[in-house]
């Protein structure tokens, strides 16, 4: 697994499970641009992190966690811009410019992640 | 004797007159009880009908669906006469956007991917969008996609066009590809996408920029409904872009909501990308940060 320099955390318990990246080249100095792509894999209750088409992060969630959580109800959408979070149901909004976005309904290999990053990554230039 | 008489008389008009009451009481209208009972009787038969005429399997709404399968279906035929026409003469020109699947040796192609089903359509398709005009029809009411050697046309419901200028290189269980550069407007995020709140982003009130999407940090959101997660073992997830301050930047939540409002609560896969740090979190309202 390749890390782009920084410290990973992660911690895994019956009630929360979370990962942390600290470092640099999560988004680039020069233009502020990132690339990011998240893998949810049920077959092993992983969630998978990968930063320019390179992967910074795993992390093992409880194998039951998933199963309690609505993570697969359908019914609940997913929404990108907009975070609840804390205690208080704080809820904060994103402020950034969205080059592109993509959803698949499978788990991608690391290959198949740097083959979308390599094709697209030319699209952040313009 | 007169006297008894007279009072006879009296007696008897008294009678007449209390039964005349009587009657009288008798004839004036309907009991209250009468009346309730009438009223809740007709409440319930109202009931009944405005639930059979306009509830969702009512008779407005089935009226609606023989209708729009009637216009389906007729357009299909449409199509179709099309299709018969190319083959008997090759000359006529074909409708819609011609399709090729991708591949290493196509640098340049388009497809049509269905969304929830691992189908797509390329080589020997052409994509004809709602609002294409037909010689001697008009214009187009559904999107199809349809082919000139085995004569079919295919209505399209739920979809996405992905070509090889998004920058996309693995297709397979694509379900949502959002490219603000092939964008004509908002309306076209496709199905199952909703871009909450973007009508009053930015001073200059524009949202969609050429080459991206503006989220302005007080209320825009996407929205994606629909997405199954657990149809094929999981899912990944792709987003890309520039930071417009130093704030986080974007997160992916799924997120509950009541009325059209989000929820404060229950809130469970969660990941929020900073200026130096990345976090993801799968909770139950608890979040890390």
């Amino acid at each position: 697994m390749e890390k782009l320099g920084g410290e990973f955390q992660s911690k895994s318990s019956n009630s929360e499970h979370w990962m942390d990246f600290d470092g640099e080249n999560l988004i680039n100095s020069e233009d502020g641009s990132f690339y990011l792509t998240m893998t949810l894999n049920l077959e092993d209750n992983a969630v998978s992190l990968y930063s320019l088409g390179s992967c910074i992060g795993k992390n093992i969630c409880n194998e039951n966690y998933l199963d309690s959580t609505l993570i697969c109800d359908s019914s609940i959408p997913f929404t990108v811009g907009v975070l609840v979070s804390g205690s208080t149901m704080n809820i904060q909004y994103s402020n950034f410019l969205l080059y592109g976005c993509r959803l698949y309904d499978r788990v991608l290999s690391a290959t198949e992640i740097k083959q979308n990053y390599d094709a697209s990554k030319n699209l952040l230039d313009s | 004797m007169k006297c008894k008489k007279i009072q006879e008389r009296k007696k008897i008009n008294l009678k007449l007159q209390n039964k005349e009451k009587v009657q009288k009481l008798k004839e004036k209208g309907i009991t209250l009880i009468a009346l309730v009972v009438t009223i809740i009787i007709l409440l319930i038969l109202a009931g009944v009908t405005l639930n059979m005429a306009l509830s969702g399997d009512g008779l407005f709404s089935k009226a609606k669906l023989a209708a729009n399968k009637y216009n389906v279906a007729s357009e299909q035929e449409v199509l179709q006469q099309q299709i018969i026409e190319y083959q008997m003469d090759n000359s006529v020109a074909k409708i819609g956007e011609k399709l090729s699947n991708n591949s290493t040796d196509n640098p340049s192609w388009t497809i049509i991917k269905l969304r929830n089903e691992n189908k797509q359509y390329g080589t020997n398709y052409n994509y004809v969008k709602e609002g294409t005009e037909i010689e001697g029809y008009g214009t187009t009411k559904y999107n199809w996609v349809i082919n000139y050697e085995n004569g079919e046309a295919i209505q399209l419901d739920d979809y996405i066009k992905v070509s090889s200028g998004e920058g996309v290189s693995v297709t397979e269980n694509l379900e949502l590809n959002i490219n603000p550069k092939s964008m004509a407007n908002l309306d076209t995020l496709g199905s199952g996408v909703t871009f909450v709140n973007g009508q009053d982003s930015s001073s200059s009130g524009e949202f969609l920029k050429g080459s991206y999407i503006e989220f302005d940090g007080k209320d825009d959101y996407l929205r994606l409904d629909g997405v199954k997660v657990d149809n094929n073992g999981g899912i990944t997830f792709e987003i890309f872009g520039k930071k417009n301050d130093n704030k986080q930047v974007f997160s992916l939540n799924k997120t509950l909501f009541e009325e059209d409002k989000i929820a404060l609560r229950g809130t469970t896969f969660r990941s929020h990308f900073n200026q130096n740090c990345f976090s993801c979190c799968l909770g139950n309202g608890k979040a890390r940060w």
